[in-house]
């Protein structure tokens, strides 16, 4: 099959065969990570410009090192550093990188729809990395790959989400992925984190419960995604960090309750002894770790399908494997 | 064992107002009778209750025992021992002291102290943000493990409608009450009586934002 778009600005619009389509052409792109050599020369020549207007380490270094491995170059534009601060405008500021003739336009920024708002005026396809407290759609797609590589499936499975819900692309992006696999939703945190509006997100009638208290919530859960307090939070008022660790952080004696195979994601970055403890981080049932690699694959395959499209035939990424397979064995009978 | 007779007991849960007598034993009430009707009365300490009215302990929701900080004022054990003589046999206390009870810390010191000096049971109520600055939300959970029963921001309103909304949200959650001092601060202006008959218009503009 084709991906239908031009852009990849949310998870909500795209059906469950989509989403696997994604998932699947990320695999090959898992290969590579693993080999010596990581380059593809896939988008040789193309240039890739991450405008990220809002911070992010990790998103950022993720889509800039998925452009990297498939050849591309990148333009970077990085929020403090930039003409922003003197008031220059969001679509004055992309018009302008878009004058410097990209290839593709990978955006994160503080408002909701923002994504969308640059790819109506945009010709080239514009990769949402996170807008506001709307879509995160490449994490919802590494989550995904996570999930299915260590539980087998995507389908019908129980999802705790667990922390500050209401200020959550990531939870949001979630909901619309496993949602369309049947999966059933448990959203838990402190009453003004989760209020029960949320019960009503994703795709119609997926189960979404709204509950307060961590205990409940962990019960029978097949996937446990826990998400990151913000200490300070604009326009809040802020929550005492003492009450959040004694109601619902995630430590091993809580773990007691999910079930032994349980899987636990954090889009990171982790704040320990906060959301959740040491040793729960770093236990065999978490995966944040896969989830950052998984984050490149997934990129690499958006990229990919965004600026050059699936096609009949060797997937690149298994090519240029085999060029790099036949590189080394020239070199070894030398 | 003490019997307590020839009372007038008025208890409006069971909606009782007629005279009986009361046996108790120790902590507990061993029997309710009509007048004289007490069957197993013997060796007890015997109190004349004649003329007088028996009743349930009273329980005042909104008291200022000013311990810790304010001692020169009232402490845990004056302001008990004056509800002790009132028949109020549990008082709550509003959490402007100084330093205001915004952290379990202060609340187990005043639920020590009423424990060692307290007359009647104390129940301490929580500031409902931080200091009562209405800033920050108070570490309310900790402190319903301490002891606290409701949650305060008294001496003034809770600063701020969105904030007055996100602790009664969380209190739900937690199944601790909110006491509200209704008084928009910018109407009452320091004043202490309303000249004329209707009432203020600072109390019901607060009230009317917050239930809605």
């Amino acid at each position: 099959m084709n991906y239908r778009f031009r852009d990849l600005l949310a998870i909500e619009p795209l059906s469950a065969d989509e989403i696997t389509f994604f998932l699947d052409q990320s695999k090959p792109f898992q290969e590579i990570q693993r080999n010596p050599l990581k380059k593809l020369a896939t988008l040789r020549g193309k240039t890739v410009a991450l405008a990220f207007f809002e911070n992010s380490t990790r998103t950022r270094l993720s889509f800039g090192t998925a452009a990297s491995r498939l050849g591309a170059d990148t333009m970077n534009l990085q929020a403090e550093a930039s003409s922003l601060k003197k008031g220059e405008t969001l679509l004055d500021t992309a018009n302008n990188l878009n004058a410097m003739k990209p290839d593709c336009f990978v955006m994160r920024h503080s408002s909701s729809g923002a994504a969308d708002f640059v790819a109506r005026h945009l010709e080239i396809p514009v990769v949402n990395a996170g807008d506001g407290t709307h879509e995160h759609p490449s994490q919802g797609l590494l989550d995904a790959l996570t999930i299915r590589d260590r539980k087998g499936s995507l389908n019908n499975l129980n999802v705790t989400i667990l922390g500050d819900i209401a200020h959550s692309r990531v939870a949001r992006s979630n909901i619309h992925l496993l949602g369309k696999f049947g999966c059933r939703f448990t959203l838990c945190g402190p009453a003004m984190w989760v209020p029960r509006e949320l019960e009503h997100i994703g795709p119609p009638g997926t189960p979404i419960r709204c509950v307060y208290r961590v205990e409940e919530a962990l019960e029978d859960a097949d996937v446990i995604i826990v998400l990151r307090v913000q200490t300070e939070r604009l326009y809040e008022p802020s929550l005492s960090q003492n009450d959040y660790i004694l109601l619902y952080q995630l430590n091993e004696e809580r773990m007691k309750l999910a079930k032994p195979d349980a899987l636990i994601l954090h889009p990171g970055p982790i704040n320990r002894g906060t959301e959740i403890t040491p040793d729960v981080a770093d236990g065999p049932r978490s995966a944040v770790l896969e989830q950052v690699t998984n984050g490149v694959s997934v990129r690499m395959a958006i990229l990919y399908l965004l600026l050059v499209g699936a096609t009949e035939g060797t997937h690149p990424a298994l090519e240029g494997k085999s060029a790099a397979q036949a590189k080394e064995s020239a070199h070894a009978s030398d | 064992m003490l019997l307590i007779k020839n009372g007038r007991v008025l208890d409006p849960a069971s909606k009782t107002d007629a005279p009986r007598d009361i046996l108790l034993d120790g902590e507990r009430i061993a029997e309710i009778a009509p007048a004289g009707k007490i069957a197993h009365a013997n060796g007890a300490q015997t109190f004349d209750a004649s003329g007088l009215i028996v009743a349930p302990g009273f329980i005042d929701m909104h008291t200022h025992l000013r311990e810790p900080g304010q001692e020169n004022s009232e402490t845990i054990e004056t302001g008990s021992h004056a509800a002790a003589r009132g028949g109020f046999t549990a008082i709550c206390s509003m959490p402007n002291t100084r330093p205001v009870n915004d952290n379990a810390s202060i609340t187990r010191f005043i639920v020590d102290r009423a424990k060692a000096f307290g007359h009647v049971r104390v129940w301490p109520i929580g500031a409902a943000s931080v200091g009562s600055k209405g800033e920050a939300i108070s570490e309310i959970a900790a402190m319903r493990d301490a002891g606290i029963v409701a949650v305060s921001d008294d001496g003034k309103p809770i600063a701020t409608a969105k904030l007055a909304r996100q602790i009664m949200d969380y209190c739900r959650s937690l199944d601790l009450l909110v006491i509200e001092h209704a008084e928009d601060v910018s109407l009452a202006a320091g004043a202490v009586m309303r000249e004329g008959v209707a009432p203020a218009a600072a109390e019901p503009r607060l009230m009317r934002g917050e239930v809605l």
